[in-house]
């Protein structure tokens, strides 16, 4: 029930312009693809933790579900599936599975970080090489949003 | 890289772009669903995502990760060609040369 006492400061403002049809930033495909990023480069590292503390796995890795930490990169992988489903909405799959792209960006990154295994100097270059055709990619994109 | 490394991987990588396709057929906009149409496509997709995981996971232990993940931009030129011709999305020049610099930039990681 809307209180009936009217209030000055709000009297005072100009009414409020009509909105832009204009989705809500968290309906935004492009943060979905970027989440959906984050969150299979984290389940990625997490698997190869897991899969790493159970040796000698079976022909098709279930040896590796004992691991906690695999659940855990499973969990990441749910997520990173229900935020996908949202960006393929509105994207084209072609496009939104090149921006995703930047996971191979993020993994070597979170491996060289966290697991401390070497990268070598070529390997970086594939990453930038990567990161450039990643950026041809989202560039006229990013334009079309700007128009919109 | 044996070959049945090789064979794994390509199950891998094939498994899992069928269930891309599978999930843009059930949430596309432009090719709306019945709700029981969506389910089965969601249902199929999660079967190819599914089969690709695990075949991922037995390929892992055997390959350092910064390795061996780079090696699936394969499924980035089956996936372009499976959504041109099952989803009839255009594949604009400048796509099509983001593409082609990412799979090289994919590549260059995998060979060092």
């Amino acid at each position: 029930m809307p209180s009936l006492i009217l209030e000055p400061d709000r009297l005072a403002l100009k009414p409020e312009p009509i909105p832009a049809k204009k989705n809500p930033w968290y309906l935004n495909p492009y943060l979905h693809v970027g989440l959906t990023v984050l969150l299979s480069a984290i389940a990625q590292i997490l698997f190869k933790v897991g899969s790493d503390q159970t040796p000698g796995g079976s022909l098709l890795g279930f040896a590796s579900l004992k691991s906690g930490v695999i659940w855990l990169g499973i969990g990441c992988m749910i997520g990173s599936l229900l935020v996908w489903l949202q960006a393929l909405r509105s994207l084209p799959l072609i496009i939104a599975f090149n921006l995703a792209a930047a996971t191979q960006v993020v993994v070597p990154l979170g491996c060289w970080l966290f697991l401390g295994e070497e990268v070598s100097v070529l390997r970086w270059i594939g990453v930038f090489v990567v990161t450039v055709g990643v950026i041809i990619i989202a560039k006229p994109l990013a334009k079309l949003e700007e128009r919109l | 890289m044996t070959l049945f490394f090789f064979l794994l991987l390509m199950a891998s990588t094939s498994s899992s772009v069928a269930g891309q396709v599978c999930f843009k057929r059930a949430m596309s906009d432009v090719m709306p669903e019945k709700p029981r149409d969506r389910a089965f496509w969601i249902g199929a997709g999660l079967i190819g995502a599914t089969a690709g995981f695990f075949f991922w996971l037995a390929i892992l232990p055997h390959f350092p990760l910064s390795y061996i993940y780079p090696i699936e931009a394969i499924d980035r030129i089956m996936l372009a060609v499976a959504a041109s011709v099952f989803l009839q999305e255009r594949l604009t020049p400048r796509l099509l040369l983001g593409i082609g610099v990412i799979t090289g930039g994919t590549v260059l990681v995998s060979v060092t």
